[in-house]
């Protein structure tokens, strides 16, 4: 889908390009009101033939339609099944402590990014995307939408989107959970400080309403390594006590310690069957992106996918 | 636990301790700010490890302070006497008695040869490079080697060339002069020996600074007391030649007074005394035995048969200390003697008129017509302007009223030069008339301000009398021998009160203590006033028998020049010699005939000649270029210092009692007792070798506490 309008600072034609041939699927059965590339849980909706795509990698060979190969030699999908769209919720946690940012963005802004790149994606495949924005508690909500417009009015909102102090995150995805009504897609943008044994009881919340969980837990690289020399004075973004220390005498606890925190919160998210992405704002959005997708696709493709 | 400090300012820098300390807390100052998100993940950490950090850190800075410390505790030099000596860590200061007695030789061998058998013994205990410091007391000390790393050659050469003073030991002086000495010995364990023959004189009772001076030392360290032996305590000394009477001309006889002394402990046959003029002896006289300490005057008697300066010896036979047996002096015999007097009252031609007594008591018509006396020569006043004063020696002023500046002026310069002037009071001497003059600046002479006329009662009888106790002066010193009755019988009716001037001396005064006879030295020459003058109206001192004897005294005394003066070892030779502009240089040659250079300089607006002290007793010649030597000085011994006797080793206990000294009797082992008292040790090199060990721990501990936060 071509970019058209004025020109949008979240997305970036670059990162575009890269993702723009990786579809994201839905790992589970979602629920929609159109056909779409998913499936749905609806049994005989849309079971004949239907049209053909163009294949991607992932797909099931079984599926390609050899006789369009023989006309055209390009390799398209018969869709058989009966497939729906899928409402995707963006989540992005926009507290005070998204703010901090050692490299060219912010993890508020490296959020910002990659929510945008996957609503165009989203757009770009015929399913809808909503957005949420919260700190301590839910700022704005976008419904899900379909039309083109909507990349518009994601873009709007992520610019209004400013840091709050306090973040809680586990309050948010009750919140959510009670929200959406239908099975959707829930990609969460944030570096979840706070506690995580709430962030866990959130995650199941969202589990047991059978969404797709995403969990982008996004990271500065100072955040993950501390790498300051002498004597620093760290001062809370979101208001708490101040510590003074020498960062290099407790490197390796710290290290550790942000080893145990992400093991924590990567258990809690296959334990409710959402994938967990670690994602460090050192690296380039679009390796990190299309790493996601074909990941995620492979595990598609590769009967993995689980049904409920 | 006793740990002196050899450096003990450097404890100043003991604030620097708090170096680490004030290093950390600047860090704390100096932090980088970050905002951070991950605050409870940092505080989770800390929760654990703030405290190890704290203990670490805390551990690290006492280690970096205990190291500071250590360095600066190292430079103080600590010294422990508690340890034993591991090393040879002994400084010490050696003072030898190089005083008169020490030359005292009753044998082959002195006691100054004695003491330095004893030195010898004290450096046998002393490790090569050890400091050491070598002094010779006299009447001040002289170093000869200061602070010098033990080197046995080197001591050795010194040592052997070690001379007698020829001086007196000033005890509390050296041992002043000590304490610096001591002080700059830098070694845990100081040691201060004083090798000496403990004359009696010096130190039966030593004075309280002498005391207060040991026990200053012995603050600093340890004292011991090597007396010498001596086999005889003997000696025998001629500690006076002076010139008694006698004009100082050709023809005349020199009359000298010598004093042969013994100062042994048994009396002692003294034998002959000779009087030599040059190498010729002139003079003998049989002294006999003395009795112990018993001074006895002897008289000698010289022709002056020839003008120039004249060396003079009074010398007695060898004995165990020979250096005080001769005694030296030089006279300036001219071919004539010439007096000016001048008469204040010339209408006055009596034979009592003030003049006449006087002109009478400088040349007395003898029945001798070959006796030498002075050429006396009579002017009235009024012709003084017209006098050529340099053809005089002296010049007295008899009851002279005034004169004019310009004579006043020719008058000061004329005594400048050297010649002598008398000022006699009278009638007409009046403190608004010649007083003035002659205290005007410029025309300066008298020795004292005139200020009024004092009039007795105005009977002989009850005229004031002389103080009967007499200066030991030169000019007075001949009145000494006579009767006291004599001067007792002189009577002063009228007298002029004077106000004393700084460079003025009374040598003659009344029982009520007004001054009659002054002196004051100008230039090279002196003034003398009589404030009662020869006038018969206001004394009958003229026609006394000493009034003679004192005028030619008086002239003699006047036409002396300096250098006739003698000196005493160790003092310089200062002589002001005309016609020697300040900055030439002259020589000035001793009885050994080494020759030192001298520059001339400005004393008191005279140019004068300083030498060195004085070492060696004899002649002296002063040249200004290789001619005849144009002054003559005698330089003889101080003969405080011949009293040879010394205390035994219990007497010379009894007269450290109560001070913090050893004596080590002279029959013990130095080398022994030493080693008995030594012990101790410096600390700085342990604690330097603590310092370097804390510093590698510390370095270790650094990095460990790092690398496990890494």
């Amino acid at each position: 889908m071509p970019i058209r309008g004025p020109k949008l600072r979240y997305l970036d034609p670059q990162v575009l390009e890269r993702i723009g041939s990786l579809p994201l699927a839905a790992r589970q059965v979602v629920e929609g009101l159109r056909v779409g590339m998913h499936k749905s849980p609806r049994r005989g909706f849309s079971t004949e033939f239907a049209h053909h795509r163009p294949y991607v990698a992932g797909d099931a060979v079984r599926h390609v339609d050899w006789r369009v190969y023989g006309r055209t030699e390009r390799y398209y999908v018969k869709l058989y099944d009966a497939e729906t769209n899928f409402d995707a919720y963006l989540l992005l946690d926009a507290s005070s402590s998204m703010r901090y940012g050692s490299t060219k963005h912010s993890k508020l802004e490296y959020a910002k990014f990659m929510a945008a790149s996957l609503a165009y994606l989203i757009l770009a495949q015929r399913d809808s995307v909503g957005l949420a924005v919260f700190d301590s508690r839910l700022r704005s909500f976008v419904p899900p939408g379909g039309t083109q417009g909507m990349i518009a009015t994601i873009e709007r909102k992520l610019l209004e989107t400013v840091p709050e102090p306090r973040t809680d995150v586990a309050a948010l995805l009750h919140e959510i959970a009670q929200r959406i009504k239908r099975r959707s897609l829930v990609m969460l943008f944030s570096d979840l400080f706070g506690s995580v044994d709430e962030l866990i009881k959130g995650l199941d919340h969202l589990a047991f309403g059978g969404h797709n969980i995403t969990v982008f837990h996004t990271l500065d690289p100072h955040e993950l390594e501390l790498p300051f020399n002498g004597t620093c004075r760290f001062v809370g973004l979101e208001g708490e006590a101040e510590i003074t220390t020498q960062p290099k005498r407790i490197r390796a606890a710290y290290m550790k310690e942000v080893s145990d925190f992400t093991a924590q919160v990567r258990r809690a998210c296959e334990r409710n069957h959402a994938d967990y992405v670690l994602v460090n704002t050192s690296h380039p959005l679009e390796v990190v992106l299309s790493e996601y997708l074909l990941r995620r696709n492979r595990l598609t493709a590769g009967g993995t996918r689980l049904e409920r | 636990m006793e740990l002196p400090l050899l450096n003990p300012w450097m404890l100043a820098a003991l604030p620097a301790v708090g170096i680490p300390v004030l290093i950390h807390l600047l860090n704390r100052h100096r932090t980088e700010t970050v905002e951070w998100g991950a605050m409870e993940l940092l505080r989770r950490v800390m929760v654990f490890r703030s405290r190890q950090i704290r203990l670490e850190d805390l551990l690290l800075m006492l280690v970096r302070c205990a190291v500071v410390l250590l360095v600066v505790l190292a430079v103080a030099r600590p010294t422990t006497k508690w340890l034993p000596m591991t090393q040879p860590d002994t400084g010490v200061v050696i003072a030898i008695d190089g005083s008169l007695s020490m030359s005292h030789r009753p044998g082959l061998t002195s006691r100054l040869d004695e003491a330095v058998l004893r030195v010898r013994e004290i450096l046998k205990t002393v490790e090569p490079n050890r400091p050491v410091t070598l002094v010779e007391m006299g009447s001040r000390p002289r170093v000869l080697l200061r602070n010098a790393g033990y080197d046995p050659t080197r001591f050795e050469q010194v040592l052997q060339e070690l001379k007698p003073l020829n001086e007196p030991l000033n005890l509390e002086g050296c041992l002043s002069e000590l304490e610096p000495l001591v002080a700059e010995i830098k070694a845990p364990r100081r040691e201060l020996y004083l090798v000496t023959d403990a004359q009696t004189a010096t130190f039966r009772n030593l004075s309280e600074k002498a005391r207060l001076a040991t026990q200053r030392l012995a603050e600093s360290a340890q004292l011991l007391v090597l007396p010498v032996l001596s086999a005889s305590e003997e000696n025998l000394a001629v500690t006076r030649l002076e010139l008694a009477s006698g004009v100082l001309r050709v023809g005349a006889i020199a009359r000298f007074q010598a004093v042969v002394q013994n100062f042994g402990r048994t009396a002692q046959d003294a034998g002959e005394l000779s009087l030599l003029l040059g190498d010729q002896v002139v003079d003998k006289r049989f002294v006999g035995l003395l009795a112990p300490g018993q001074a006895m005057p002897v008289r000698l008697y010289a022709p002056l048969s020839r003008a120039g300066v004249l060396r003079m010896t009074a010398r007695l036979g060898d004995d165990a200390l020979t250096a005080d047996n001769s005694r030296y002096a030089v006279l300036n015999v001219r071919n004539m003697l010439r007096v000016l007097c001048v008469d204040g009252e010339p209408m006055d031609r009596s034979d009592t008129s003030a003049t006449s007594l006087v002109m009478t008591a400088l040349a007395p018509k003898t029945i001798d017509r070959s006796e030498a006396l002075p050429d006396v020569e009579r002017i009235p006043w009024t012709a003084l302007p017209a006098a050529r004063l340099t053809d005089y020696d002296v010049v007295v002023l008899v009851n002279v009223a005034d004169m004019p500046e310009d004579r006043a002026v020719a008058l000061r310069k004329f005594v400048e030069q050297g010649g002598g002037l008398i000022v006699m009071a009278g009638n007409n001497v009046k403190p608004e008339g010649l007083g003035r003059r002659l205290t005007a600046s410029g025309s300066s002479l008298l020795p004292a301000e005139l200020v009024s006329l004092v009039r007795q009662s105005g009977s002989e009888v009850s005229g004031a009398t002389l103080d009967l106790d007499l200066p030991d002066h030169p000019l007075v010193r001949p009145l000494r021998s006579l009767p006291k009755e004599l001067l007792g019988e002189a009577r002063c009716y009228r007298h002029l009160r004077v106000r004393l001037m700084p460079e003025g001396r009374t040598l003659l005064q009344l029982t009520s203590g007004e001054p009659i006879l002054l002196e004051r030295p100008v230039g090279r020459g002196k003034v003398l006033l009589w404030t009662s003058g020869a006038d018969l109206t206001w004394n009958n001192l003229a026609i006394n028998p000493a009034f003679p004897i004192l005028m030619q005294q008086a002239v003699t005394y006047l036409s002396r020049q300096p250098f006739e003066e003698s000196v005493t070892v160790p003092q310089p030779i200062v002589l002001p010699l005309a016609g020697l502009a300040s900055g030439t240089e002259i020589g000035v040659s001793g009885p050994d005939g080494k020759q030192a250079v001298v520059r001339m300089g400005l004393q008191g607006g005279e140019v004068v000649a300083e030498t060195d002290r004085t070492a060696l007793p004899g002649f002296h010649d002063v040249h200004a270029d290789s001619q005849a030597p144009i002054a003559t000085v005698a330089v003889n011994v101080n003969t405080d210092g011949s009293d040879a006797k010394i205390l035994n080793p219990e007497e010379l206990a009894v007269a450290f009692a109560g001070l913090p000294i050893q004596v080590v009797a002279a029959d013990r082992n130095v080398a022994a007792a030493v080693t008995e008292l030594r012990g101790g040790r410096e600390l700085w090199q342990t604690l330097v070798f603590a310092a370097i060990a804390l510093l590698a721990i510390e370095a270790l501990l650094a990095r460990w506490y790092s690398r496990r936060g890494t």
